[in-house]
């Protein structure tokens, strides 16, 4: 009996291909047919009839079956494993669709007047939001259907999601973790900011975390460093904060593999995502300068990110952590009441001064790290990449989703960077419900200091734990 | 260095100045508004971009950095750069309600206004008005100038310090720290004033007296103290050089001398001398009643307000119709607050008192090594319990705490705890709001000061079980 098992286990791992992708279809039908009946897709209150719910959950399960196979492609070792991570990735479908028609205040407040004014204007809007010029493009595409905009949004966050949780067992798989793989994926599609920024407030930004982390998977393999480029420039292209992974893609990618050609034609995909925008009516001045918008522009309302841009409250009543109490109030006169030492003005001031200065903390950071050659590789992608987060003033929750789960991987694999990891995973839940919900019991600056103190606990200049007793000593 | 080297290193400082002249010129004329003509926003950009590469060539002369040193150090100075041109558009409650009027009497009255007391400030600071109104460039602008160079003279005095107290390789990370530090670019080229002047001079003496030129330090202490009533925090330690030899009293001839040299202009101008000796004592007679603590996080955070308008809570009640300002709580009368004010100060008087007679009782255990232990300890101290405290006060402490983590490997939170809570407390003042509970940062500046006064007792018991050695041995 036991030889049986085994012969079939050994048959199955031998065509892990072939059946994963039957596995695949499988789990996608049964889902689609779980949504026909009294699945998340069941009760789409926006939806607009019966064929556009028959198209959307169509979609759904196609979306659903495309990221089963690229699991499929990605882990042919054993079947058995195979199959378990193609049905946690079917039950973390089903927890993210379960937010489908909650809408969200970013959704509402900024996102839903965006399309409208686009639906006039098509891409010569002015946007409020920090979008770039190709994610603008990308927000228009992915809107103009005839499904409810709120749906197509989620669905193509969500996949980026899975995709991201994806490759984190993948890279789990390639740093030999084991069964340690199938428990970070567990952990990365029931994380709640995954949960809270894909799933309910539809980040566009998680396609710019998507492309990153491909981009960082292949420059870490070594291989296809031209692939690598071109996906780091979309990367790049859809949010400027992309921008900040540079120290991280010379890292991995090294001077030998990146050529410079390489390099030239990230670029020219960053240019290149600007045209169709440009051809859509938006001035080209604007539509390249929209590329630096994360980097420098102002940081988003109610984004619920933890950097260092959330120290400096916000001038206007509306944009206060405590509106949500304030709005309760009938009374309320924002513009009378208002402080004539702290208008707009003053904060964009302060706020572009500030932006400066974090980039300018960042290069030193990433200076430090250069000359630290002792530190492991888990430490120094964990110190860059929180880093690099903390300092982008224009980083969405959906740019901190690959950061949340490279602290889940640094939890299962260096013990030593459990609590700091835990910091960074609590103040990043705590603040991205404030996109959600429109209001935050974690205030930004709290939660920034948590990283902050997360980000010094790493680096070591924050003792924590036991520590060795001659570098306890003054000296 | 080697003399092509050298010539190498200060040509590439010329290209840096050069290049950030460029971009600066561009960034002001597209972003300031007070730029006024091409001529006047060329002007600005080349004083700005002058005193960022002065800084870097004193970065070359003083530490004959390494090529990889230089280049980051001027990526990170330039940037830093930036971050001071982008909020000098900023206009400061102070110096809407304080600067505006003195520069216009200077502006009308010239040289002989100096005969007259304009204003509370100190006789230089009334100079550099007096020149800064006669300039043709926006006076806003100058005021901010004026402290910036005093930003990069700071940031270079830190190197020099960090040099003789910790290492010669701490001289890079803490110049690099100073000039990016988020304390430092808002004191100055945010909100224009002036506590890098008073604190570079202080420092400097510090940094003489401990490389044996002790009548240049008194006479930089005298330069520090007319520029700052709040030098006086830094007295203890001259006390201790005294003891241990290090100043003479003839040094304070030296120091009164420097004084009085300050005072000349103001005497030829008509100025009585009395009059002229006695701005302090006008200051510290001054205008201020109604509160315990100006924002400083200290012990008074503690103690209710007076107004209203200064409690946590007015942040975002202030919105609400018909919320007063003034206070609703009839126990907190207009006389309570002087009377609990001359209180605190007497108490805070016993208190130093106590302590300093603690430590002179002590003396022969305080060695020269622990000067700068001392420093930071009444840097923390005298601020933390003194009534009547402006959150700036604390700008002394924030940088020699700098200088502390620099000499303790293990100390190194001792300026997350100092510097954060001196950066959270400009907030009140500078934005209206009160982002951090100011109790927390009263506590955040308590367990520095916990931490340091324990480290200071511990080495003096330390250096005490050696002194009863010594004395056992000879007997």
């Amino acid at each position: 009996m036991k030889k049986q098992v085994k012969a079939v286990q050994a048959f199955a791992d031998r065509h892990s291909l072939l059946l994963g992708a039957v596995l695949a279809a499988l789990l996608a039908g049964a889902l689609a047919l779980y949504n026909v009946s009294s699945g998340p897709l069941s009760n789409l209150n926006d939806i607009g009839g019966w064929s556009n719910r028959a198209l959307f959950i169509l979609m759904t399960a196609a979306a659903h079956a495309a990221v089963l196979l690229m699991q499929t492609a990605l882990y042919r070792k054993s079947f058995a494993r195979l199959a378990i991570r193609q049905i946690l990735l079917t039950a973390g479908l089903v927890i993210l669709l379960l937010g489908i028609n909650q809408k969200t205040c970013l959704f509402v407040e900024q996102v839903l007047p965006l399309v409208r004014q686009m639906d006039a204007a098509a891409l010569a809007v002015e946007s409020q939001l920090n979008l770039s010029a190709p994610a603008l493009t990308v927000l228009y595409a992915v809107t103009r259907g005839p499904i409810y905009d709120l749906y197509m949004l989620k669905l193509l966050c969500i996949v980026c999601f899975l995709a991201l949780a994806v490759l984190a067992a993948y890279a789990a798989d390639r740093h030999e973790l084991g069964w340690r793989a199938e428990i970070l994926l567990t952990l990365c599609v029931i994380l709640p900011q995954g949960f809270l920024a894909a799933g309910c407030a539809a980040q566009i930004e998680v396609l710019s975390a998507l492309l990153l982390g491909i981009s960082l998977t292949l420059l870490d393999e070594k291989k296809h460093p031209l692939a690598a480029m071109l996906l780091y420039g979309a990367a790049a292209a859809v949010s400027g904060a992309a921008l900040y992974a540079i120290p991280l893609v010379c890292w991995l990618g090294g001077k030998d593999r990146v050529k410079p050609a390489h390099i030239a034609a990230g670029c020219a995909v960053v240019l290149l995502a600007c045209v169709p925008a440009i051809i859509g009516g938006m001035p080209a001045g604007r539509a390249f300068a929209s590329l630096l918008n994360a980097p420098f522009a102002l940081p988003e309302y109610a984004a619920g990110v933890p950097n260092f841009a959330s120290v400096f409250p916000r001038a206007a009543m509306e944009e206060m952590p405590e509106y949500f109490m304030l709005r309760q109030v009938p009374v309320l006169d924002p513009l009378t009441n208002a402080s004539e030492f702290y208008t707009q003005a003053h904060f964009v001031e302060l706020s572009h001064g500030m932006a400066f200065g974090a980039l300018a903390a960042y290069i030193g950071l990433c200076a430090w790290l250069w000359s630290e050659k002792e530190m492991s590789a888990m430490r120094r992608a964990l110190i860059l990449s929180v880093g690099a987060m903390v300092c982008c003033p224009g980083a969405g929750v959906g740019m901190w989703l690959p950061v949340s789960m490279l602290c889940l991987a640094a939890i299962l694999t260096e013990p030593e960077l459990r609590l700091p990891t835990c910091i960074v995973l609590f103040a990043t839940a705590g603040a991205c419900c404030y996109p959600v919900t429109g209001e935050t019991l974690l205030k930004p600056v709290y939660a920034f200091a948590l990283c902050a103190a997360a980000l010094l606990m790493a680096a070591g200049i924050i003792p924590f734990g036991a520590g060795k007793e001659e570098e306890r000593i003054h000296g | 260095m080697e003399k092509s080297s050298s010539k190498r290193a200060y040509a590439v400082c010329a290209a840096a100045a050069l290049i950030l002249f460029a971009v600066q010129m561009l960034y002001i004329h597209a972003n300031l508004e007070y730029a006024g003509s091409w001529g006047q926003t060329a002007a600005i950009s080349a004083l700005f971009a002058l005193a960022a590469g002065g800084a870097l060539c004193g970065f070359v002369k003083l530490k004959k950095p390494t090529a990889g040193e230089l280049g980051l150090t001027g990526a990170i100075v330039c940037v830093a750069a930036l971050a001071r041109v982008s909020m000098l558009d900023y206009v400061s409650s102070d110096y809407q309600s304080f600067l505006v009027g003195w520069l216009d009497v200077f502006r009308t009255g010239g040289f002989k206004t100096l005969g007259e007391n304009v204003g509370d400030y100190n006789l230089i600071y009334q100079y550099v008005l007096l020149l800064i109104s006669k300039a043709p460039i926006k006076d806003l602008y100058l005021v901010k100038l004026f402290t910036v160079l005093f930003d990069y003279g700071l940031a270079l005095t830190m190197m020099q310090a960090a040099g003789y107290f910790a290492s010669e390789k701490a001289k890079t990370p803490v110049f690099l720290i100073v000039t990016a530090l988020p304390t430092v670019l808002i004191n100055g080229a945010c909100w224009g004033q002036c506590d890098t002047v008073y604190v570079c001079f202080i420092v400097l003496s510090l940094y003489l007296v401990k490389t044996k030129r002790p009548a240049l330090s008194a006479a930089m202490l005298a330069l520090a103290f007319a520029f700052k009533l709040q030098t006086i925090f830094f007295f203890p330690i001259v006390l201790l050089g005294l003891i241990h030899g290090e100043y003479k009293p003839k040094h304070a001839l030296v120091f009164a001398a420097a004084y009085l040299v300050t005072m000349i202009p103001a005497l030829l101008a008509g100025r009585p001398f009395m009059d002229a000796l006695s701005v302090y004592a006008n200051q510290s007679m001054g205008q201020y009643y109604d509160r315990l603590t100006y924002n400083a996080p200290n012990l008074y955070t503690f103690f209710p307000m007076m107004l209203f308008s200064n409690s946590q809570e007015y942040t975002w009640m202030r919105y609400i119709d018909g919320v007063s300002k003034d206070s609703a709580n009839p126990y907190l009368r207009d006389d309570l607050m002087p009377m609990m004010q001359n209180a605190a100060l007497y108490a805070c008087v016993l208190l130093t008192l106590l302590v300093v007679f603690y430590w002179l009782t002590h003396a022969k255990e305080v060695t020269p090594d622990m000067t700068l232990d001392l420093a930071l300890f009444f840097a923390i101290f005298l601020p933390f319990v003194m009534p009547k405290i402006h959150e700036r006060y604390f700008f002394l402490a924030d940088m020699l705490s700098i200088l502390y983590a620099a000499r303790y490997r293990d100390r190194r939170f001792v300026p997350l705890l100092v510097v954060g809570a001196s950066l959270m407390s400009y907030m009140p003042i500078l934005t209206r709001q009160r982002p951090v509970d100011e109790r927390v940062l009263g506590l955040m500046m308590l367990a520095a000061l916990v931490v340091v006064s324990r480290d200071l007792l511990r080495k003096m018991r330390r250096s005490r079980a050696e002194l009863k050695a010594e004395g056992g041995k000879a007997a």
